[in-house]
């Protein structure tokens, strides 16, 4: 028991530091555990359980979590953490999430972090800083912390598919690691890109969207049938389902196009993932290369990047654009106010339809190579093939459409997306 | 089956009979086999009435003779399983002189009461028949009826009350009823590996001690009356189970109390009931600390403050801080200053003295800090009017005797509050 250091604060990503102590309780079976709260326990109760003396010498670990925004009680904290205890430890949980960083300034509000810098100067102190709770925003920092929950299970794992965990399962430390712990008992190593769509749990729209867009690839009827079923009974409703399978739908109607006109099987996944970025002038350039656009493009890609472009750019005079430049944020008092003109007049800025992972337009791009034009090359000429490639496309997605509606409206909507998964499936072009 | 039982006679073997079905765990029960768990197993013959409820934590038989002088006639002997709680609360509706007439109808054909959604049968309770109920006062005037229905009893398995194990000793039930009495107070409010909540039953020097302890006060009883000591291994049982038995055991025959180490159940037996307890198993008996070393510290006397002094002083520093107080005893004079400092911030602090009969020799005025609530918890239970405190060398703990039950000691550590530092 000597090992556990005294005092500990722990706070961050709550699943993390939930199992954190319960780590601490599994390696120190030994010692009576108290949980108190700093919020509605009197902080003479904390006091008196951290400075009794139990009769038989036991070590006490006090966990003290709930900490509410009240000086009185992080003085006493600091305080109690401060006091020498024979066989008294005390670990200080931010069980409420009260310690956060600011996303702007990246540091801890002043309350806060006085609190950290005194606790710090604790002799023997330990602090578990387990990050805040991820945000989109935070991809990077999640994908590496994906990598290591399979490190620790020595496993490897790539950031393409760390990514695609994220993707599917949600930005969320709990159930990347409960995901990555169930995984790794089965998992390869390094972790493929299949594994990770068939293993994971989806939490999204995006997720499932990978999950049936890889069934429906494949070409497999059954597959996404029961995918769907699955979706559904475990509370997903129809109609994202029914957008899913349009996407995938236009996607394929994508790829068939370029095809159609030419362009080679090489260069499709890259022109497909430039699909709908802004500006096309630069994302679709024959001249540039992929560093160049990238470089280039992301100038262009906030706010007022339409018209940063149209009129830094192009040089075309502001005065012709009805947008108009968002300058700053709404203030927060017309937000407080309930002042939804605000709000309204917020300018939406209009985006094509990009697709998030490039394995997902090389997925759709195999399927139409692997899935439709080989099978159906002995029977028909290249012309041939090119027009009737383009036909099945449309009308897939203009079928697929109708069916939305129908899905929506009508009164079996199963039977409608079954419908529109057995035209998607249906890889025989003289059906067409 | 079919019986005839004076209300009194019947309402005072259920009384025993159906604790197991009454206890809250399970009437909170809300598995698909509910019902059988809050019914009791009535079971009739010429020569006894048994009446038995168990769940996982207890079980209960209680049986009574049958004999028309005592209230008790069996027509047609039987085993029904019926609702205990309505039973119970029915029974007692009726009047003392009341006799009760029990009958037994089958269903031709059993009815499954299906507690499950696309249950197959198998998680069904089958309702066999039912016990038509009829009550006649003595004065004859009408009667009341009613009827409850009766499940299968073979759908749950008899008590085996025969494996005992091994015996550890007998006991009279009122000292079982007065040491529980005296020490669950200091039992712990929850601990999920019930040591804390339970009592310890440990021998010393040939004396049986009954012990409570949530680690930081401990309660001691030494046990008068217990005889054909068997076992001196420590036993532990949850303290509510055996208030609850020390409660229904009956006052003129001795208890003999049994452990089964393999199942882990204490097994309490007296002319008439037989009881089965879950206890603590033997791997978690060591998280029970030994009462050796308290019996063999020893102690001086420190101070004997009146009852009444003592509640008042408590009750002023509870005022502003519930948890600790700082006592000063003073070197000088036969007095202790007893201080309240509350870290919430609302009070401000409850200084107060006390005059005191001081039998320690002091050099220097003695200072600890001690839970307030751990002294007012055994005001309640010393029966004498003097509170004696002893001490010992270490001062670590303070311990308080009662003079009118000496075989009760209760032992109270001290806090280490820095904001009492002097």
């Amino acid at each position: 028991m000597s090992d556990l250091q005294s005092p500990i604060l722990i706070f961050g990503d709550l699943f993390v530091s939930k199992n954190k102590i319960t780590e601490l309780k599994q390696k120190h079976p030994e010692a009576n555990w108290i949980t108190m709260s700093a919020n509605k326990d009197s902080l003479d109760d904390i006091r008196m359980e951290a400075g009794m003396v139990t009769w038989d010498d036991t070590i006490k670990v006090i966990v003290i979590n709930d900490l509410p925004i009240r000086k009185q009680v992080r003085e006493f904290l600091l305080d109690l953490a401060s006091s020498k205890m024979e066989f008294t430890r005390i670990i200080i949980w931010d069980s409420t999430n009260s310690i956060t960083v600011d996303p702007k300034t990246k540091t801890f509000c002043k309350t806060w972090g006085d609190f950290l810098n005194a606790f710090k100067k604790i002799e023997g102190n330990k602090v578990f800083n387990n990050g805040d709770q991820l945000t989109e925003k935070d991809a990077s920092s999640c994908t590496s912390f994906v990598q290591k929950c399979f490190k620790k299970h020595d496993k490897e794992i790539h950031e393409r598919e760390a990514k695609l965990v994220v993707n599917i399962v949600g930005y969320d430390r709990g159930l990347l690691q409960t995901d990555v712990d169930k995984m790794a008992i089965t998992a390869p190593s390094p972790v493929t890109a299949r594994f990770v769509i068939d293993n994971t749990f989806p939490t999204s729209k995006a997720a499932v969207l990978y999950k049936l867009g890889n069934a429906l690839n494949d070409a497999d009827y059954m597959g996404a049938v029961d995918l769907i079923n699955e979706f559904v009974e475990s509370g997903v409703n129809q109609n994202p389902i029914a957008e899913i399978l349009i996407k995938q739908a236009r996607w394929q109607m994508v790829a068939c196009y370029y095809w159609s006109h030419g362009l080679q099987w090489g260069d499709m996944v890259d022109k497909m993932m430039n699909m709908g970025k802004f500006p096309s002038y630069i994302w679709h350039s024959t001249k540039l290369g992929s560093i160049d656009k990238k470089q280039w493009g992301e100038k262009f890609s906030g706010n007022n990047g339409m018209l940063d472009f149209l009129v830094k750019e192009k040089k075309i005079p502001s005065k012709f654009f009805k947008i108009k430049y968002i300058t700053e944020e709404p203030k927060k008092s017309a937000k407080k106010k309930g002042d939804k003109k605000e709000e309204e007049i917020k300018p939406k800025v209009p985006r094509g339809e990009c697709i998030p992972m490039r394995f997902m337009a090389q997925q759709t791009v195999d399927f139409i190579h692997n899935k439709i034009i080989k099978p159906n090359s002995h029977s028909m000429s290249n012309e041939a093939m090119k027009q009737k490639l383009v036909d099945r496309a449309i009308h897939v997605y203009t079928f697929a459409q109708e069916k939305y509606a129908s899905i929506r409206y009508g009164e079996n909507p199963m039977q409608d997306l079954q419908e529109v998964v057995r035209a998607m499936t249906d890889t025989n072009l003289d059906r067409f | 089956m079919k019986l005839a039982i004076k209300q009194n006679v019947f309402l005072s073997a259920l009384d025993k009979g159906t604790i197991g079905a009454l206890t809250d765990e399970a009437q909170a029960d809300t598995s698909n086999m509910n019902l059988i768990v809050q019914s009791i197993r009535l079971t009739a013959d010429t020569k006894e009435l048994s009446i038995e409820s168990s769940t996982n934590l207890i079980a209960v038989q209680h049986t009574i003779p049958v004999s028309k002088d005592d209230g008790l006639d069996v027509e047609e002997g039987g085993c029904v399983f019926i609702p205990a709680k309505e039973l119970y609360n029915w029974v007692k509706a009726q009047t003392n002189d009341a006799v009760i007439n029990m009958t037994f109808t089958a269903l031709s054909t059993p009815e499954l009461i299906s507690t499950a959604e696309e249950d197959d049968g198998s998680l069904a309770i089958k309702k066999i028949g039912n016990l038509k109920l009829v009550s006649k006062s003595g004065d004859k005037s009408g009667g009341n009826k009613w009827e409850l229905d009766c499940y299968d009893p073979q759908q749950r398995d008899p008590i085996n009350f025969s494996e005992k194990g091994q015996k550890c000793f007998d006991i009279e039930p009122k000292m079982l009823e007065e040491s529980v009495k005296a020490i669950k107070f200091a039992t712990a409010d929850k601990d999920y590996e019930h040591v804390l909540t339970s009592v310890s039953i440990q021998s010393y020097k040939k004396d049986v001690y009954f012990c409570t302890t949530d680690t930081k006060r401990c309660a001691l009883y030494k046990v008068d009356g217990v005889t054909n000591i068997e076992y001196d291994k420590p036993v532990l049982i949850p303290a509510m189970l055996l208030d609850m038995i020390a409660k229904i055991s009956d006052s003129e025959n001795l208890l003999s109390i049994g452990y089964n180490e393999d199942i882990d159940r204490v097994f309490i037996s007296q002319k008439g009931l037989e009881v089965r307890l879950v206890c603590v198993s033997k791997e978690k008996l060591k998280k029970f600390p030994g009462i050796k070393m308290l019996l063999e510290k020893p102690y001086s006397p420190l101070a004997d403050v009146p009852k009444s002094v003592f509640m008042k002083m408590l009750i002023s520093a509870s005022l502003v801080n519930k948890s600790s107080a700082l006592f000063t005893f003073k070197a000088d004079k036969d007095a202790v200053i007893v201080k309240a400092i509350s870290e919430d911030g609302k009070y401000k602090p409850n200084v107060s003295q006390y005059s005191i009969d001081k039998h320690a020799t002091l050099t220097e005025d003695l200072n600890k800090v001690w839970g307030v609530k751990h002294l007012s918890d055994v005001v309640k239970i010393i029966k004498s009017d003097k509170i004696k405190m002893l001490i010992p060398e270490n001062q670590k703990s303070l311990k308080i005797i009662d003079e009118e039950n000496k075989n009760f000691s209760y032992f109270a550590m001290e806090i280490n509050n820095p904001k009492y530092t002097v």
